[in-house]
């Protein structure tokens, strides 16, 4: 993503349901926009606000925290 | 024996960090007679930056191996000082929160210059109206910055002020040749001894106008974490040692919650995010809380924690 | 795929002969890549969507299958169904599918072909499920008529976003979206007439709520829904609340029954009905018609259960007793879920386990002998060396490579930080691949690998055998998705798909750079039993633990066994209640695995999980025990009201009080003028807001015995909705065929009872007659709320939870019905919700198979992903609150002379979910394998180049 003006999503994926939804959409074959880069956690409980705040500050233009 | 050289400057300070230096006393005195020389600490010895008469150009202090810094730097004065100071020093001390985080003077980075000349020049009520002077007074940098955002600063010393145990234990560091002399990295909880039973019923946030629940005749260990009382203590984000090097915190000891005057627990951390974080997570809507920014950073509003409004107050 | 043929045998040493249908598609070799599907010419209704779209005859059933494997079906395929496998010349040319096989999984010379296998096993239980019932017949509803009427089943696929329309609903008719949408409820439930289904098939009223919640997530703008009804049945734990909040949510609750359903104007139906407020006959139009259909027994479950010689009731559900429940009349073989009976899912959850206890009593003596473990060789410490990340891009066949430059992100892997060995393979996962890995981590002396491929969902576990084949810590590996999350779901985006793929892979060895070699845990298990609370439930546990072979203390908190069974006579199906508890107190005191303490109590506790350490009192002495799991059966107990003059008219009975009247002053009857039921008495009020679930059928069983001692007493029940669910449907039916009367009333418009007199007075606004109706009855009977015991002290010292009305909450509502939210921890009977004996029987079994999966092992492996403290941990506890599983506690330690605090983590009870780690402002405690630096080095390497 280093050119354009495509947004850069951050997306928090809990492990045990957003990150199973995505693997479906894959096995439905959903597509969707290749702007998000998703960072698996074991619970969107143990994203901590900094990880957020840092994100936004790095340039991301959203974070997405899903669980 | 030589003895080690010693610069002083306070930048925009109060003095309180000089009245630390002496506080640190008879250490103090004995380093003195062999070891210590202070070259240069115009809060107590008068100096003239521009020669006796004022017949130099350029502003000078005197060449030292060690230079303590304390204050923020908020106009082109305190830049200029700063920026001699480290070119004539082979060691830069930041002394105190102003120095390390911005301290409480930072606060004015939630507002703009106008906003603050206005206040302080006409609206403020204990003021008789005037218009701003023009002459005699340094320019205004844009924002007020810690030591670190100008210049590299070798040693941290913070607080408001400073226990005289870390300036004391940096200064016997720094004989013995070490450099790397640092605060402990905890938070002002590893020094106080009070109750912790549960955090949860913060949703019941009280002011300090109310009292907590305490037996004075008893010790603080004895009494209940203020923080689970309801009272906002800022102790989990701030960095110990307002207390020394083995003491209580000072206004835990008084019974009041903590103010945050050690800064920010370590380099980088972001106690505004980390107390709303941590507190929301017991329940507490940090909706509740009027002036969040200015009651959670209000001795760490330097390195662009405090910012003004984008687009202007009001918009 | 696979049918029964038949069974022979008994209990302990069944043979059963299995009919293996042909997958066409070996099992080892499908990838799941979805290409046979995409090349198969053969399009036939997809029958998971209820046929409203289609699938090909190469197919996965849906997305979430386990094993996620394809299948060619024979009866459609091209090839074999123009008789190309017969060797008939010329015929059957297809083949396509076994062309663009990546792997060689489609073979249509072999695997073609039924197999007969013959299996041995002690027990069997039969879960065959339900077939939703075909409202084809019911002419009047006009369901193959009109497009527009579908049933709600084929609603549900029309919502869900895998189903025909992706989640965005539009009606069958004409592609357009709804903005008016009918639930017509009891159709193929609750009739006799026109199908033979007289029970209440239990789900729908729940399911057409639901739907019609959810649709509004579906559809865009306003929906404006109406549910047509006889009684709205909620009656399971927060199912009150649902129906309130769909009320709230502007759903209109009709209660009535459409009659006939016309042709709309413009599609749609348009539905006539009688408004009972009005008095008039109402024609409505709506876009469309859902038929909330019923459950019943398939064909074939109905043909297994003839060939297994297992009997079933008249409506076709297996014959059950209520103090067994899940067995059959052949012992060793159990039935569960709905071919019991209609149930909803913790239900079925619940007998599901009920049948595995039963089941495996038999074989417990066998437990483990046929096991078998695994050994890989000495671990290799690698903490002191520098990170040597090897990184295996998967091709997955075309699946990632179709979309993907595998080249371009391999070489682009070879310049990422620590990253010494970057290899490019057609298929990581296979077993050739893994012999690889390990070769390479050897070769190179890898101390971490990345893989590049699907998902660590499915993949992980076989990566770690690897990496534990290999001699290295199983948590030094990790993995970038670029199949499921990135090249099937950008396959139009080749470049920014690439793209993605190389920050997903800078991600991943950017993480793996930080992972650390992490302890394999495990605890001890103490293989003995708690059971806490002698009622039925209580007892039913304790003895099955200890038929099960293990020790087990059951607490009473009073002096004898038995609680609420004392007081009930007998099970909705009739049978007698009295003697089985007789027998059941009996066998509990005198198994010698049981220790029964009366008078006691628990009052304090420490350890979790397999090593729990607790004092109680009996009878004022303290006494310590152990156990490694503990079942709560602390039960409930009937309300006793404050109103219809309760306690101030000895007239006025609660249930219990009147059953007691009864059996010791029946013969008062032949005098008597008249009994009423009041139903809800304390339950569905706004300060107990569940539904009692089991007084409506405890009433019916009352009214029906009243009116069959007298026939000519009148009965009256006066109620809000009547809740027969099952086959209790049936005492309903009876009591109105012999003459009860019913009258519903309103929360705004309760029933009033005075005195005039010496007359009990009872005056209820008839919904027929819209006018008060007065009655003087001699028997003034509340159907009391049953409310849970109090579990203040409970929850204090083992940190479960409460629901708002004060029952135990279950770890999770629907799927862990039996699980409390702390490890090692179970609950059943009236503690959770009310439920009828047999329900609270089903659930005890459960426990004692959900226990059983605990105390079977002498040591139990724990996950490595768990909470560890920090040096930065100073002890301010804000993270000891927020932990949903208790598993933080604080101390004191001495550091350089001076006392501080800090908290410690229990591993047994922590779940690696994080809270504290994001609730901690200092960095005081983490997850191992989830740091805050480890996600904060995935998140700087997601953004390396903004």
């Amino acid at each position: 993503m280093a050119d354009n003006n495509e947004p850069v999503i951050v997306g928090f994926l809990c492990n045990w349901c957003a990150y199973a939804g995505a693997d479906l959409a894959g096995v439905s074959r959903m597509q969707y926009p290749t702007n998000m880069r998703a960072i698996r956690v074991m619970c969107s409980g143990m994203v901590h606000p900094n990880l957020v705040v840092e994100a936004l500050e790095r340039g991301a233009d959203g974070v997405l925290v899903l669980g | 024996m030589t003895k080690v050289t010693v610069a002083e400057e306070w930048l925009n300070a109060c003095a309180g960090c000089e009245i630390a230096i002496l506080n640190v006393g008879d250490v103090l005195v004995d380093l003195l007679v062999n070891n210590l020389e202070f070259v240069h600490i115009p809060v107590i010895l008068d100096k003239k930056y521009f020669g006796q008469t004022g017949e130099e150009k350029e502003l000078s202090i005197p060449e030292a191996v060690v230079g303590i810094v304390s204050g923020g730097v908020r106009n082109e004065e305190h830049k200029e000082v700063l920026l001699e100071m480290r070119k004539k020093c082979q060691i830069l001390i930041a002394l105190g929160t102003c120095a390390t985080d911005g301290g409480i003077p930072a606060m004015i980075n939630m507002y703009t210059d106008e906003e603050l000349k206005k206040f302080y020049y006409k609206d403020s009520p204990t003021t008789d109206p005037a218009d701003y002077p023009t002459e005699h007074i340094p320019p205004l940098l844009d924002q007020c910055y810690a030591v670190d955002q100008l210049v590299n600063v070798d040693l941290y010393l913070p607080g408001c002020p400073p226990h005289p145990d870390w300036i004391a234990g940096a200064v016997l560091a720094l004989l013995e040749g070490k450099t790397d002399y640092k605060m402990p990295e905890k938070s002002v909880c590893d020094s106080c001894p009070t109750i912790r039973e549960s955090k949860k019923g913060l949703a019941d946030i009280k002011r300090m106008l109310a009292s907590p629940l305490y037996d004075p005749d008893k010790p603080l260990s004895e009494m209940r974490c203020l923080l689970e009382q309801g009272f906002l203590c800022l102790g989990p984000v701030t960095g110990v040692g307002c207390g020394g090097q083995n003491g209580a915190p000072r206004c835990i000891s008084a019974r009041v919650p903590c103010r945050g005057c050690y800064g920010p627990v370590r380099k980088g951390a972001k106690p505004l995010v980390d107390y709303m974080g941590a507190l929301a997570s017991v329940g507490f809507d940090p909706n509740k809380m009027p002036d969040r920014r200015g009651y959670l950073a209000r001795f760490a509003g330097a390195h662009g924690v405090l910012k003004r409004p984008v687009g202007g107050r009001n918009g | 795929m696979a049918e029964v043929e038949g069974i022979s045998g008994q209990e302990g040493n069944f043979q059963v002969k299995v009919r293996q249908k042909p997958r066409v598609v070996d099992m080892d070799k499908c990838i799941a890549c979805n290409l046979c599907a995409e090349k198969c010419p053969k399009k036939v209704p997809d029958e998971f969507n209820e046929g409203l779209d289609k699938r090909k005859s190469a197919y996965i059933k849906y997305g979430q299958t386990v094993p996620l494997k394809y299948a060619i079906e024979k009866e459609t395929c091209i090839y074999f169904v123009k008789g190309g496998n017969k060797g008939v010349k010329g015929k059957g040319k297809c083949r396509a599918c076994e062309k663009v096989c990546p792997t060689g999984a489609i073979d249509f010379d072999q695997n073609f072909q039924d197999e007969i296998k013959e299996i041995n096993v002690g027990s069997v239980i039969l879960t065959p499920g339900f077939k939703p019932f075909d409202p084809s017949a019911f002419d009047v509803y006009a369901y193959s008529k009109f497009n527009d009427v579908v049933t709600s089943m084929e609603y549900e696929r029309l919502l869900s976003s895998n189903g025909p329309c992706m989640g965005h609903l539009t009606r069958p008719s004409d592609g357009k979206e709804p903005k008016k949408i009918a639930w017509l409820q009891c159709v193929g439930s609750r009739n006799i007439n026109k199908c033979d289904n007289g029970y209440c098939s239990s789900v729908c009223c729940m399911y057409a709520i639901k739907q019609a919640l959810v649709t509004a997530e579906h559809t865009t703008g306003d929906v404006d829904q109406a549910v047509f009804y006889m009684d709205i049945r909620s009656h399971g734990k927060e199912f009150e609340k649902y129906y309130e909040q769909a009320q709230e949510k502007g759903i209109r609750f009709v209660q009535s029954r459409i009659h006939t359903a016309y042709p709309g104007a413009e599609g749609g139906v348009t539905v006539e009905y009688f408004n009972d407020q009005t008095g008039e006959r109402v024609k409505e139009d709506f876009d469309m018609l859902v038929l909330s259909v019923g459950l019943e027994t398939s064909k074939g479950s109905i043909d297994l259960a003839g060939k297994l010689g297992v009997e079933l009731d008249k409506y076709n559900f297996a014959q059950s007793s209520s103090f067994a429940p899940g067995t059959t009349n052949i012992p060793g073989i159990y039935a569960s879920g709905s071919f019991q009976n209609p149930m909803d899912i913790p239900q079925s959850v619940t007998e599901a386990s009920s049948a595995a206890a039963s089941a495996s009593v038999a074989l417990s003596s066998q437990r483990g002998s046929l096991t078998q473990e695994r050994t890989f060789p000495q671990e290799k410490d690698v903490s002191a060396e520098e990170p040597r990340v090897g990184v295996f891009v998967c091709s997955c066949g075309i699946n990632i490579a179709g979309t993907i430059d595998v080249k371009e992100l391999s070489e682009y892997a070879k310049g990422l930080p620590n990253v010494v060995y970057v290899e490019n393979n057609l298929f990581s996962c296979s077993q050739d691949t893994q012999v690889l890995i390990r070769d390479k981590i050897k070769e190179h002396n890898l101390n971490r690998v990345v893989v590049a491929a699907c998902t660590p969902r499915t993949h992980e576990p076989l990566f770690r055998e690897t990496m534990k084949d290999a001699g290295l810590n199983e948590y030094l590996f990790e993995m970038a998705n670029i199949r499921n999350q990135n090249s099937w779901v950008h396959s139009k985006e080749p470049e920014k798909a690439l793209e993605k793929s190389k920050d997903q892979l800078r991600m991943a060895v950017a993480k793996a750079s930080m992972l650390e070699p992490l302890e394999y845990l495990s605890v001890e298990v103490n293989q003995s039993a708690l059971v806490v609370g002698g009622g039925i439930s209580g007892m039913v546990t304790a003895l099955g633990l200890a038929n099960q072979g293990y020790e087990t203390i059951l607490l009473e908190k009073t002096d004898r066994l038995g609680g609420n069974a004392w007081n009930l006579t007998s099970t909705w199906r009739g049978e007698q209640i009295r003697p089985y508890l007789e027998d059941l107190i009996s066998k509990v005191e005198n198994h010698s695995a049981i220790k029964v303490y009366k008078n006691a109590d628990i009052k304090a506790n420490k350890g979790s999980v397999g090593d729990f350490v607790s004092e109680i009192d009996v009878a004022g002495e303290i006494k310590a025990i152990k156990y490694g799991i503990a079942v709560v059966c602390t039960g409930g107990h009937e309300y006793k009201p404050d109103e219809y003059l309760y306690g101030q008219d000895d007239r006025v009975f609660t249930h219990l009080e009147f059953d007691k009247e009864m059996s010791e002053h029946k013969p008062a009857l032949e005098k008597a003028k008249g009994a009423v039921f009041i139903q809800c008495a304390g339950s569905r009020e706004p300060e107990r807001p569940y539904c009692s679930r089991v007084c409506c059928t405890h009433t019916m069983h009352s009214a029906v015995e009243l009116k069959k001692a007298n026939p000519k007493l009148p009965v009256y029940v006066l109620y809000r909705d009547i809740r027969t669910y099952g086959a209790r449907e049936d005492l309903y039916r009876e009591a109105r065929e012999l003459g009860v009367i019913f009258i519903r009333f309103t929360p705004d418009n309760k029933p009033r009872v005075s005195k005039d007199g010496d007359d009990l007075v009872v005056v209820a606004k008839d919904h027929v007659l819209f006018r008060d109706v007065e009655i003087r009855p001699d028997y003034l009977v509340l159907a009391s709320a049953i409310v849970p015991a109090e579990h203040k002290n409970l929850v204090e010292l083992y940190k479960c939870g409460l629901n708002t009305d004060g029952f135990l909450q279950e770890a999770h509502a629907k799927l862990r019905p039996v699980d409390m939210s702390v490890d090692g921890m179970f609950l059943a009977g009236l503690c959770h919700f009310p439920k009828s004996i047999d329900e609270c029987i089903a659930q005890a079994n459960a426990a004692v198979s959900r226990a059983s999966t605990i105390l079977s092992r002498s040591v139990m492996p724990l996950d490595s992903i768990k909470s560890y403290v920090t040096e930065n941990c100073d002890g301010c506890a804000i993270c000891v609150d927020t932990c949903p599983y208790g598993a933080i506690s604080l101390t004191d330690y001495d550091r350089d002379g001076s006392m501080h605090k800090k908290i410690e983590t229990n591993k047994a009870l922590c779940k690696g979910c994080g809270i504290c780690e994001a609730t901690c402002p200092k960095h005081g405690v983490y997850i191992h394998g989830f740091t805050n630096e480890q996600l904060r080095v995935q998140l700087l390497a997601a953004l390396e180049n903004v």
